[in-house]
């Protein structure tokens, strides 16, 4: 999740996070300064936008005919795909190679009394046994350093891992494992935050005084004055659900002990190759340098192949080390569901006062998510959701706070959204509530108090660096799904037991991290002798398509055609640390590293070419050729680069980019969050059968600004399956759980959207609104694309039913009886 | 590996049933696989609980559809596909094949056959219904010879049937249906393909002379065992077809199923549900009729 | 422990192998014969990445004994494309931008491809059944259905 700049950061308490996050925080603002020195012509240019909007977009964005970006290239990776060859973490065999197996918690919370691992030692195919005991350095994490690669004396979720073995085949590991007997004492669990947060709950995580992991203030005005001018004040709670990313890939690692000049080399599903290697230089106390994570293709990710991934490799590379043999984990979907992280379930209480025009006048918010066992990316999570809980609205009073608690439950990380799906469904529900009550339209209320250019922000942050384009949006997406016309038409009645009704949502989304760590990323472009050219970056691909964005932007440069180029696999050992890849960033952070990168070679160009071919003017660069400004060639590529290399020119440069600067008030949660925003606007047409309350999305428009679409195709990719992302969390997906046991543990339960569950059509419409910030005026796609579609759904079906839901998901027995049933009462 | 366990094979039905005799120990039929090889992997000491595995979709006496002098023969290995896509069951038994086509997904489908369909027995098995609905008989062979039981009479609960371990089910017979029956299926799942069934309903009926004559009324998934709503069917028989109040009697249908489960915690949910399936196949019916 | 013995057709070559009596087609696939392109993603026939053709219909490998196999005929994604290094339908997957992640496209293909075998123009709802048991988590299925649709024509033009 974070950018570090020193080798190992380790927090244990809530309070080390806090002085943390200070010292990041002053490292952003001391960076803030730096940019402005850096980037004076663009700040220049941003005073300008005021004047001059068309001006500025000449001047900053030239747009010369671009041969690369703008174009729906196809995916670099799709051959390999298609054809089978694209090696997944599974995929990977190794001589001599071991296949490891854990043996995990039966408790969602236990003393571990003994571990008898006498028998599966005894078997003849298994070559190493560990427990906790055998492991010196047994914790790691991101942000808080309290994850157990292995239990120790206590199990605090059913996942936990307790002990673990390597066997010669995958059939021998799964036997032993089940001759490694654990006895457990039971302990009480924590479940849920409102348990959590009680006083006299019993403390989850071992050295904490209790289950609070984070709490995020945002203070702007007074909000009980706020609320005193108010003509109608709505109080509501809504809930979310747990929810499993449910990437198609199981998770795979594969660590391969002392090869080449490594102590542990690992191969895998890993999402953020930088996170995992820090895991690892943790726990076997080794250097960075003495750690490489190779990136195998991910078989999709959304933010889920993190510190799972991590303590498997840990796991992995402690038997690797033990052995001196490679070892292989791979995670059955069983294993998958009961051991990963999740996406945090919120309860949030909302309070909103507006005045009888639907002008908002204030707002009070708590959100509480439950981050289970361990702290995991909760911190930051939380954090996204305080800046957005208010959604894009203008709002003079504002009380927000944030919580992250831990509980008996799997532990919740980072997810396609992070904090922000949650208080959007529950914010931009209560918008159409508010409106119902005050008898307004849905339009209209958000028109009355959405941002326009130079709106403040709960933050009190002025948006006046970017086009603010909500009205755009909104505008695009409720005219491609015909809105008025529908909403009309729903709103009289309707005969017979199937209703149809249209909703929507809009929202800002801060770009990139934010004040969530120092954000900055790099990357590697290197020109061969023959031309062909060599990209590597730090941001790591998900399978969201980031090599051909990168492999667009670094051919679009050197003027280049795409097959030139090859993007190599992310290596820790060779591309430089970015962070990583979360929070929409690749694009944006990713993006501008390559281009840097491309420029620096550029740079060196010109002075060979005015050496070498006595041309001192602007080079162009296209068609595997450089021009003269007026047009005539003056060498193809491919000859330049061999000429260069022979006359001792280096044509290779790292690339860096550095975001612009951020700050933030952690006591009142005032300041500039994020360095720019992008807007979206989704809107779904549902239609439910009220007489057993099944639910079908008809159609979907989403309008997303997206800066640039580097890729038009790739951002309509992202758009389609955030849609439908975001309609299996609202009508389907349930992990069936019960106090800390999970009951769907495979895709027979835990369902997720068929294509038949896919919405008839998705209008997808890409808004570019060129950002200063951004490589070509590029934004971000991934995760604005998914966090909307929950409270538009749930808006079209409130339309239709006239009946408002406030818990996700939206199943048969809510809609039929506007509750949900359990098993257990 | 460590299940020492065999593997035969036949196209043989005479074999094969010697081989379920002569055995040492339980010897397991396999048709599509798509129940065993999920049991199996959620339970792997299943496996050791067999002395082997009987391929049997090699059998040609399992295999086929066919009409014959006042039934209509379904061999134990036809698919759901091949159901789908036979126009004679299409034309006389049509519940049954919508049923076949909410099974499961296409490669399931492919591969699936209703014989372990009905030999699982599963409370949400989709042909069952339609095969009580339609009075369906199985013929069951084994080496002493054949008997042939009800399909309503087959499952004891759950899961469980009383096909005898030496026994294979060799096909259904389903009587012709009188001339004009009418008959659907309906089907609720939590999402729209590849789903659970949550609660079903299969209503086949004759209507003549603007009375019902003929009425059954199965539901899926609502309980235990399929058996029709007799209570419900013998309120409705013999009533004119316009008279029929589908509101009123839909609403006994929920009720009859309590009778039969209980409450339970999903009663709240499907007493509802199921109304709403059989009002709304009686009003299908009337439409039907009146159209007639 | 008694091994079966099987011969079938894999990708157009005559195979034997000697299996165990309760292997996975999946596991023969990928293991034995290291064709790693079919992919487990569930092992209970729910997601769709094991699909692989038996006799020309799709079907969920991790469903299906080896040893059920013989005598039969069985096509992975590898044996897709023929002479070809792509056949029509996987050119129309990369010219549509129906790959993302990668990991359900080999399941897609073959279950599109048993399709495009059987039904020469198929409508919207055809491509839809077809596709109904292989789960994708990243396209959200638009472009998917937009490429098996441009191939189905492209292989309907010849
Ligand atoms: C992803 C998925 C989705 C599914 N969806 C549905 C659904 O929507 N609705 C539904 O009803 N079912 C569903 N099923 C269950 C299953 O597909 C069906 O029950 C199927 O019809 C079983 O047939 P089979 O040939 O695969 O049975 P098998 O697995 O081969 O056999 C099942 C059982 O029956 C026995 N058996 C089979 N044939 C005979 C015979 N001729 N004589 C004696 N015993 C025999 C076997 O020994 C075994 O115990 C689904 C399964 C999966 C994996
Ligand atoms: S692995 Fe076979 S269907 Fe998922
Ligand atoms: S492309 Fe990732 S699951 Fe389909």
């Amino acid at each position: 999740m974070i950018f570090r700049n020193e080798t190992t950061i380790s927090l244990r308490t809530e309070k080390e996070a806090k002085t943390w996050f200070k010292t990041m925080l002053f490292w952003s603002f001391s960076i803030f300064f730096y940019s402005i020195v850096i980037s004076g012509r663009i700040l220049a240019l941003i005073v300008e936008i005021k004047i001059n909007k068309e001006k500025f977009m000449r001047e900053v964005f030239p747009m010369p005919e671009r041969q690369q970006i703008n174009k729906s290239k196809k995916r670099v990776d799709a051959r390999a795909k298609v054809t089978g060859k694209a090696k997944f973490g599974a995929d990977l065999k190794f001589h001599n190679m071991l296949y490891g197996k854990v043996v995990r918690s039966n408790y969602p919370h236990a003393r571990i009394k003994s571990i008898n691992t006498d028998e599966a030692e005894a078997h003849p195919e298994v070559a190493v046994v560990m427990t906790a005991e055998d492991i010196p350095h047994n914790l790691f994490g991101v942000i808080i350093e309290n994850q157990q690669v292995l239990a120790e004396d206590r199990v605090l979720y059913i996942g936990d891992g307790v002990a673990m073995l390597a066997a010669d085949s995958r059939e021998a590991a799964r036997e032993a494992a089940e001759l490694i007997e654990v006895e457990y004492e039971e302990l009480p669990g924590v479940f849920g935050v409102e348990e959590a947060r009680r006083p006299d709950a019993p403390v989850v995580m071992p050295g904490e005084e209790n289950n609070q992991v984070i709490h995020h203030p945002l203070r702007k005005g007074d909000v009980e004055q706020g609320m005193a001018q108010a003509d109608v004040v709505l109080e509501r709670q809504y809930t979310t659900q747990f929810v499993e990313h449910a990437y198609l890939e199981p998770e795979a690692v594969t660590v391969i002990p002392e090869e080449r000049n490594t102590l542990v080399t690992v191969y895998g599903s890993v999402q953020n190759p930088n996170a995992t290697r820090d895991a690892l230089a943790t726990v076997l106390d080794c250097d960075l340098s003495n750690v490489r994570i190779i990136q195998d293709n991910m078989g999709g990710s959304f933010g889920g192949k993190d510190e799972n991934i991590s303590s498997m490799a840990c796991r992995a590379a402690l038997m690797a080390l033990q052995t001196g043999r490679p070892v292989q984990l791979v995670n059955t979907r069983e294993e998958s569901i009961i051991e990963s992280y999740k996406r945090h379930p919120y309860t949030m209480k909302y309070r909103i006062g507006a005045r009888e025009n639907g002008e908002l006048v204030a707002m009070e918010i708590e959100a509480a998510a439950d981050s289970g066992a361990y702290a995991c990316q909760t911190p930051f999570v939380t954090w996204r959701s305080v800046v957005q809980a208010t959604g894009p609205y203008e709002v003079p009073h504002v009380k927000t706070d944030t919580y992250g608690f831990y509980t008996n439950s799997p532990y919740t990380g980072a997810m396609r959204g992070y904090g922000s799906p949650p208080v959007i469904f529950a914010q931009e529900s209560m918008m159409d509530e508010l409106a119902w009550e005050l008898g307004i339209s849905p339009e209209e209320i958000r028109r009355k108090n959405m941002f326009a250019n130079n709106s403040r922000t709960a933050s009190n942050q002025k948006l006046d660096n970017h086009e603010v384009s909500l009205a755009e949006v909104m505008d695009k997406a409720l005219e491609a799904i015909d809105y008025q016309e529908k909403y009309r038409r729903y709103s009289q009645p309707q005969p017979g037991d199937i209703k149809r009704g249209i909703g929507f949502a809009i929202s800002y989304r801060g770009v990139s991290l934010g004040a969530e760590a120092i954000d900055a990323a790099g990357a590697i472009v290197s020109v061969q002798k023959d031309g062909s050219i060599i990209v590597y970056s730090g941001l790591a691909e998900n399978g969201q398509g980031l090599k051909t964005i990168f492999s667009q932007i670094a051919a679009e440069e050197l003027g280049v055609s795409l097959d030139r180029i090859t993007h190599m696999e992310t290596d820790t050992s060779i591309s430089p640390e970015s962070g990583s890849t979360v929070a929409s960033r690749s694009t944006l952070m990713g993006g501008s590293a390559v281009k840097n990168a491309a420029e620096n070679i550029k740079t060196v160009i010109k002075e060979f070419v005015a050496e070498e071919y006595d041309y001192q003017g602007e080079i162009v660069y296209r068609d595997d050729a450089l021009f003269t400004s007026e047009g005539s060639k003056l060498v193809d590529f491919p000859e330049l680069a061999a000429s260069a290399f022979h006359s001792g020119v280096f044509l290779s440069s790292y690339g860096w980019y550095k975001a612009p600067g951020i700050s933030w008030d952690e006591e009142t949660g005032q300041g500039r969050p994020y360095f720019t925003y992008v807007y979206g606007c989704q809107a779904a047409e549902v239609e439910v059968d009220t007489g057993t309350g099944e639910v079908r999305v008809l159609n979907m428009a989403a309008a997303h600004d997206v800066g640039k679409a580097i890729n038009p195709a790739n951002v309509r990719g992202q758009i389609y399956g955030g849609t439908v992302m975001a309609l299996g969390h609202a009508l389907m997906e349930d992990l069936g759980f019960s106090e800390g046991y999970i009951r769907h543990t495979n895709f027979d339960e835990y369902l997720i959207p068929t294509i038949k569950d896919a919405p008839d059509n998705v209008e997808a419409i890409i808004v570019e609104n060129p950002d200063p910030a951004g490589p070509y005026g590029a934004k971000s796609i991934g995760e604005p694309a998914m966090e909307l579609g929950g409270a538009a759904i749930n808006n079209a079906l409130s339309q239709a039913t006239g009946r408002r839901l406030r818990d996700l998901p939206l199943n048969l027995e809510r809609v039929l009886l506007g509750r949900n049933l359990s098993r257990e009462g | 590996m460590t299940e020492d366990i065999k593997f035969f094979q036949t196209d043989n039905l005479e074999a094969a049933l010697e081989l379920l005799v002569e055995s040492s120990g339980v010897i397991k039929p396999v048709a599509g696989g798509t129940d065993l090889m999920v049991k199996i992997r959620e339970d792997r000491e299943l496996l050791q609980q067999f002395a082997g595995i009987l391929d049997i979709t090699n059998i040609s006496e399992l295999q086929g559809i066919a009409q014959e002098q006042d039934f209509v023969r379904i061999g134990a290995l036809v698919t759901h596909r091949e159901i789908i896509e036979s126009e004679l069951l299409q034309e006389k038994y049509p519940a049954l094949v919508d049923a076949a086509r909410a099974i499961g997904s296409t490669p399931i489908r492919n591969r699936a056959t209703i014989g372990g369909n009905v030999c699982n027995a599963a409370a949400c098995a989709d042909t069952l219904g339609p095969l009580v609905a339609f009075e369906a008989e199985v013929v069951l062979a084994s080496q002493a010879g054949e008997r042939v039981v009800p399909v309503a009479d087959l499952v004891e609960e759950p899961y469980q049937t009383i096909i005898r371990q030496d026994e294979l089910l060799r096909h259904f017979r389903l009587p012709l249906p009188a001339e004009g029956t009418f008959s659907s299926f309906q089907k609720i799942g939590r999402r729209q393909a590849a789903a659970i069934t949550r609660i079903s309903l299969v209503l086949a009926a004759r209507v003549s002379q603007g009375k019902v004559e003929h009425i059954k009324i199965v539901p899926g998934s609502a309980i235990p065992v399929p058996e029709p709503l007799t209570a419900l069917e013998k309120r409705i028989k013999g009533q004119k077809i316009g008279e029929i109040d589908s509101r009123e009697l839909s609403a006994l249908a929920g009720e009859e199923m309590v009778k039969i489960t209980g409450e339970r915690w999903s009663t709240p949910y499907k007493k509802p549900a199921l109304t709403t399936l059989v009002r709304r196949a009686l009003v299908e019916l009337k439409e039907v009729a009146e159209n007639e | 422990m008694s091994k079966v013995k099987v011969a079938f057709t894999l990708n157009d070559q005559e195979i034997s192998l000697l299996v165990q009596p309760g292997e996975r087609l999946l596991d023969t696939i990928r293991d034995r014969l290291n064709l790693t392109g079919t992919k487990e993603g569930c092992g209970v026939g729910e997601c769709g990445a094991c699909t692989v053709m038996l006799d020309g219909q799709a079907v969920n490998s991790c469903l299906v004994l080896t040893a059920q196999v013989d005598g039969r005929e069985v096509r992975t994604v590898e044996g897709l494309g023929g002479e070809e290094e792509v056949d029509k339908l996987q050119q129309a997957f990369i010219d549509h931008q129906a790959v993302q992640c990668g990991f359900c496209t080999p399941g897609m293909l073959m279950s599109a491809r048993a399709l495009l075998n059987d039904t020469s123009s198929p409508t919207r709802e055809d491509i839809k059944t077809a596709l109904d048991g292989n789960l994708c988590r990243c396209t959200g299925y638009k472009q998917i259905v937009e490429a098996v649709e441009a191939a189905a024509e492209a292989e309907g033009a010849d």
